[in-house]
């Protein structure tokens, strides 16, 4: 499409105003993503010394005969402010000593100066932490456990989108009797609670002896969950009916009309369910930690890391970087997956 | 139609009927040992119990021993679930009272197998052993115990030039101006608002004291709930709440008790962090004493299994004794007794006893210094204190801690109420509202909370 | 709902069906069928076995297995008289106060206006009046602007926009727990640098007037799968609808409520019924920010968290499960609501053909 000059110039206006409020909204939207890495970054010690910076820091110090003094930035009267270790901290008063080669403030003579020593700046060196990252790695196993989940989504995926289209073209491509009291009945089975038919459910699974196996979680995914099926079937019914009508007027059955017309028309939801139960799956927590409590190498990697949130104790640091860790595969599954909502790329009702 | 519906709903239901069979049935008779009511759940403790497992395993080849840890926040759920299903697993452990009393009912008497077996129980210190006794049997084994004392940091003493609490019962404390004081909650009181700092280096009794911007606290009761708070206070236990007519009671210590906690958080010269604050990452999410900023802790002998964070930031802790109460003088401790017990439902009774036995017998070298828990058994605790010393090496002294079994709750502060579970809520409701919010009217929530416990206890 | 209607007529005239209708329910049938075989197996029996412990008096340490007694209509009767799940907040004027003076029980006059808590029915619904609408719209704001032709960088900002939906739950609520930290945490800091009194700091998750506001932004992390399946129904609008538009002369606005709204509004329904089931399964934010106690003054009591704690905490299976039909019914009833005015905004472009 040609276009004038002013109109180039309201174009770029306009992908500056929507580039950069969207920019400025993620800006807001990630800070808590920003304190996740710096928490990762992070030991006890670091999150919780005084004065500590938001960032990953570490206090320097001073080596002075065998002893580890802290450094701190003092102010002097006449307005410079020099770094010096601290010999003996008090609460109204701290002598400090040069750091530096040519000391002129050293133990015999140290600097006298009056205030409590945490309400000086300190010269914080940035520090971060990357053996968080590997602790988290060798204490989980993170390779079999990233293994476990990888099988666990996947294979779950597969048995989604297979039933869950196949339900879905169902309940939005035929008529029969009772059908909109089996699709209420379908949604129905969202409402109850799933704590109280944990106990049935795990009940039964133990009477079949699947307790201690994947099996619990994997075959009910071949038998569709109302969740996907549900959007499955809202996307089905956006799709006019033109195109079906006009494959079946060539003689085409159902399962060919799904396979032509309806899926390539599909991918956008397709797409959308894979991502949306994949990442389901990479943090299902209570299924797997029920089932599996006794196989603690087939647990999944949410499973994993909640062994860093000890009774008597959490450790944020390591569950940050685990959970940074376990990020990593997910996003980059959805920005691969990207492709697929690209406008343009999506064929809509072509191949007539 | 219908009728091929249901033929292939059958011939899946066989089949997933007759899937498991197909797998091979073990010949060896499988325990299951349940990990999570109590400590034993940290990453650096999961190991040792594989280790402890592994071991138990290659040692015979009768029963198969099979671990399971679940996630503390999640281990209750889960045992409630499997329970509650018929499939308990046989083996349920550490766990203190109040998980014992949580599932109360659950646990097999172990009498008829210790006589049955002819294990001697005469092995073990016979009050540890009357401690495991309840109106249900003998519901456990002595496995270790778990003294309390004052843990504290003796570097912030010098910076306020204080004298270390006593290390010893029965020493009094020296004020900087030299004058001796009893070592009680007041004098606690005392050195503990002095060691309170904002971020000035103002300590909680100077004018100019900024409450908002609190850096550093005096006490912290570490881990403690209202209940054990009474206790360490007035040495209340649990059935001092209610008479033989179930009529809930406030005990007057237990009110003293929460009437100074929260005078230490929201009072004029706080020196104890509300819970906003104790829950912040720089302290630690609640782990307060192990963030380094607090001056002193009174917990057990099990919270060197989570001291690493401390110790590993360069900081140093010392032990002290419990501060006795003001009025009558005594002191008034705690003592944990976590153990090993047994599912009354578990289908192999037996099996379960010999891995018990085993788990409070030679599995103990291994799983005491990592649980943080003193062995009940003489001849283990020499190893512990070296293994404790190991780790922690800048501890001077760990007999305050010894010495803190001479001061048990007998009853347990952690026994048994009527209604337990919804009992225990309903308290801690009470401690997590006066916790976060400074402006409650404590006595009328103590008369709310004696109420609604008077309603609950006589369900 | 219309359709529920019609097709009862229609049963009258069952044996009429046509060869072809016959064959078309012989083919819906047969692909519904794996959620049919799946929901016998695995759904039907738990939800019946739920159903009979309602009438049973359970609690988990008896187990499933040996039910105490038979309660008959008690546990449906004890619910329907909880005043912590039905009770609507009202101000009520407390004329006298007991007292003990010298150890005798008096009543004296002492006029106090008191506010019962709401029940945990009334939390949950006045919730949703604040909730719904952001986990609705936001999403769909978001969308729009992510599927603008006038962004660079589409993908990258979808990613990231996308990613804290990963974060597992434990790790997001320390986050924003950290970061809601009314004493140390980042927002206070920056409004304190912003000059905000300490006095006027807002105390989040303590506080019952920001409370609400606190478990909202806590959910905004939460809104990625919402606007992951608006792109994907915005993406379904056929192009040619837009040309034609423009071609006709209409504004962004026509464009929007005549063109967007109407082509996406199944997977609007589709977002707006599953965040009411949400809302009303709503209680782990709850239990693990304000420990399920419910505080500050029981505005976090939500249904659901005080079934999971007659059910787990408490113990009582029969009470929890009474709970969860109970439940069961509200959903079904708003849900059969929603699905009736539907028809009003929702257009379905297979079914106008």
């Amino acid at each position: 499409m040609k276009r004038t000059t002013i109109g180039k110039v309201k174009y770029r206006l306009n992908v500056a105003l929507v580039t950069g409020i969207t920019a400025a909204c993620l800006a807001i939207y990630l800070v808590p993503f920003l304190f996740m890495i710096f928490t990762s970054l992070k030991t006890q010690g670091q999150i919780s010394e005084l004065g500590a910076p938001i960032w990953p820091a570490k206090a320097p110090v001073f080596l002075y005969q065998d002893q580890e003094l802290e450094v701190y930035n003092v102010p002097f009267p006449d307005g410079t402010v020099r770094t010096m270790a601290a010999l003996n901290k008090a609460r109204t008063y701290t002598d400090f000593i040069d750091i530096s080669d040519d000391p002129e403030y050293t133990a015999d003579n140290p600097y006298h100066w009056t205030g409590y020593y945490a309400s000086l700046k300190r010269p914080w060196k940035f520090s971060p932490t990357w053996e968080n990252f590997k602790i988290v790695w060798e204490k989980i196993d993170y390779l079999r456990v990233m293994g476990n989940t990888m099988f666990y989504a996947i294979v779950t995926n597969i048995g989604v989108l297979l039933s869950c289209t196949l339900v879905a073209f169902g309940f939005s491509r035929f008529r029969f009797p009772g059908r909109d009291f089996l699709f209420m009945l379908l949604i129905s089975t969202m409402f109850l609670p799933g704590t109280v038919t944990l106990i049935p459910t795990y009940a039964f699974f133990k009477w079949i002896g699947w307790v201690g196996k994947w099996w619990p979680l994997i075959v009910p995914a071949f038998f569709a969950n109302p969740y996907d099926a549900f959007l499955i079937r809202q996307y089905f019914l956006t799709l006019p009916r033109e195109l079906d009508e006009a494959a079946m007027m060539d003689g085409a059955g159902p399962l060919r009309i799904l396979w032509s017309v309806i899926l390539p028309q599909s991918w956008a939801v397709i797409v959308a369910v894979t991502v949306f139960h994949i990442v389901w799956a990479w943090n299902d927590y209570f299924g797997p930690l029920i089932y599996l409590s006794t196989r603690p190498e087939l647990q999944p990697i949410s499973v994993a890391l909640s062994r860093f949130n000890g009774i008597y104790g959490q450790k944020p640091y390591l569950i940050q970087a685990g959970s940074l860790m376990a990020l990593v595969l997910p996003v980059i599954l959805f920005f691969a997956a990207q492709r697929f909502f690209m406008q343009g790329v999506v064929v809509t009702g072509v191949e007539k | 139609m219908k009728k091929t519906l249901l033929v292939l709903a059958a011939l899946l239901l066989a089949t997933a009927l007759l899937l498991p069979a197909c797998a091979p049935k073990p010949k060896k008779v499988q325990i299951r040992w349940f990990v999570g009511l109590g400590t034993g759940t940290d990453a650096n403790q999961v190991p040792v119990e594989q280790e402890v497992v592994a071991d138990f395993n290659a040692s015979q080849d009768k029963i198969e021993l099979v671990l399971e840890v679940v996630p503390y926040e999640s281990a209750r759920d889960t045992l409630s679930t499997q329970i509650a299903s018929g499939n308990g697993p046989d083996i349920v452990g550490p766990v203190g009272w109040e998980g014992t009393n949580a599932y109360r009912g659950q646990w097999l008497d172990l009498a008829p197998l210790i006589e049955e077996t002819g294990y001697d129980i005469n092995q073990f210190d016979p009050d540890l052993v009357a401690m495991q006794v309840t109106t249900d049997g003998q519901l456990g084994l002595p496995f270790a115990v778990f003294p309390a004392a004052v843990y504290y940091v003796p570097k912030m003493f010098d910076e306020a030039g204080l004298n270390y609490p006593p290390a010893k019962y029965g020493e009094k404390y020296v004020m900087p101006d030299g004058t001796e004081k009893p070592w009680d909650w007041n004098t606690l009181t005392e050195i503990a608002k002095l060691l309170t700092l904002d971020a000035n280096g103002k300590n909680a009794t100077e004018a100019g004291f900024d409450r908002e911007a609190i850096v550093q606290v005096g006490y912290y009761p570490q881990w403690q709930d209202a209940l054990h708070m009474a206790a360490f206070w007035g040495g209340v236990s649990a059935d001092d709440y209610y008479d033989e007519d179930y009529n809930a009671i406030i005990p007057d210590a237990a009110k003293e008790a929460w009437t100074w906690y929260f005078n230490g958080m929201w009072g004029p010269q706080p020196f104890i962090p509300n819970a906003s604050l104790a829950g912040s990452p720089e302290f630690s999410g609640g782990n307060v004493f192990n963030s380094g900023r607090a001056a002193m802790a009174i917990t057990h002998f099990w919270y060197t299994c989570c001291l690493a964070d401390f110790r590993d930031a360069g900081n140093e802790f010392q032990l002290a004794v419990l501060p006795a109460n003001p009025k009558d003088g005594q002191v008034h401790g705690r003592v944990d007794a976590d153990t090993f017990r047994i599912w009354k439902g578990t289908q192999h009774p037996k099996e379960a006893f010999e891995v018990l036995t085993y788990l409070v017998g030679p599995a103990v070298k291994k799983l005491a210094p990592v649980y943080g828990a003193l062995p009940a058994r003489p001849e283990y605790q020499q190893t512990f204190l070296e293994a404790k010393s190991a780790e922690y090496p800048f501890v001077t002294s760990w007999q305050p801690l010894l010495d803190g079994l001479a001061y048990p709750d007998v009853p347990s502060a952690e026994g048994w109420l009527p209604n337990m579970t919804q009992a225990r809520d309903r308290i801690a409701s009470f401690l997590d509202l006066i916790s976060n919010d400074g402006t409650v009217d404590l006595e009328a929530q103590i008369e709310q909370l004696r109420q609604d416990l008077d309603v609950i206890f006589k369900k | 709902m219309e359709q529920l209607i019609s097709f009862r007529f229609r049963r009258v005239s069952l044996r009429k069906l046509s060869a072809k209708d016959r064959r078309e329910m012989k083919h819906g049938l047969t692909f519904i069928s794996p959620w049919i075989i799946g929901f016998m197996a695995f759904t039907f029996l738990p939800m019946v076995a739920t159903f009979i412990f309602t009438f049973l008096d359970m609690s988990i340490t008896e187990g499933i297995y040996n039910p105490v007694r038979f309660m008959g209509l008690g546990n449906y009767k004890a619910l329907f008289q909880d005043q912590t799940v039905w009770r609507v907040p009202s101000l009520r004027v407390v004329w006298t106060q007991e007292i003990v003076e010298d150890g005798i029980k008096k009543q004296i006059f002492s006029p106090q206006v008191k506010m019962d808590p709401p029940g945990a029915m009334w939390v949950t619904v006045v919730f949703g009046i604040y909730a719904l609408p952001v986990g609705i719209f936001v999403p769909l704001a978001l969308a729009l602007l992510l599927n603008s032709r006038y962004l660079k960088a589409k993908s990258l900002f979808r990613t990231l926009f996308y990613m804290p939906y990963v974060v597992p739950f434990v790790a997001a609520v320390f986050l924003w727990g950290g970061i809601l930290n009314p004493e140390t945490g980042w927002a206070n800091r920056f409004l304190m640098q912003l000059g905000v009194p300490k006095a006027a700091l807002p105390q989040w998750a303590n506080d019952v007037f920001w409370v609400y506001p606190t478990y909202i932004i806590m959910g905004i992390w939460g809104i990625g799968n919402a606007m992951l399946i608006m792109l994907a129904g915005l993406q379904n609008v056929p192009t040619e609808l837009y040309d034609a538009a423009k071609v006709d002369g209409a504004g962004p606005m026509a464009i929007f409520f005549k063109i967007t709204w109407p082509m996406i509004s199944p997977v609007v329904f589709y977002n707006l019924i599953l965040s009411v089931v949400g809302l009303f399964q709503y209680f782990l934010v709850p239990l693990v920010v304000n420990q399920g106690t419910g505080r500050p003054g029981g505005a976090t009591f939500f249904y659901n968290l005080k079934l999971y704690k007659e059910f787990f905490t408490y113990q009582k299976i029969s009470y929890g499960a009474t709970m969860a039909w109970i439940l069961f019914v509200v959903i079904l009833i708003v849900t059969i609501i929603l699905f009736g005015t539907a028809r009003k905004w929702v257009y379905y472009a297979a079914e106008s053909a």
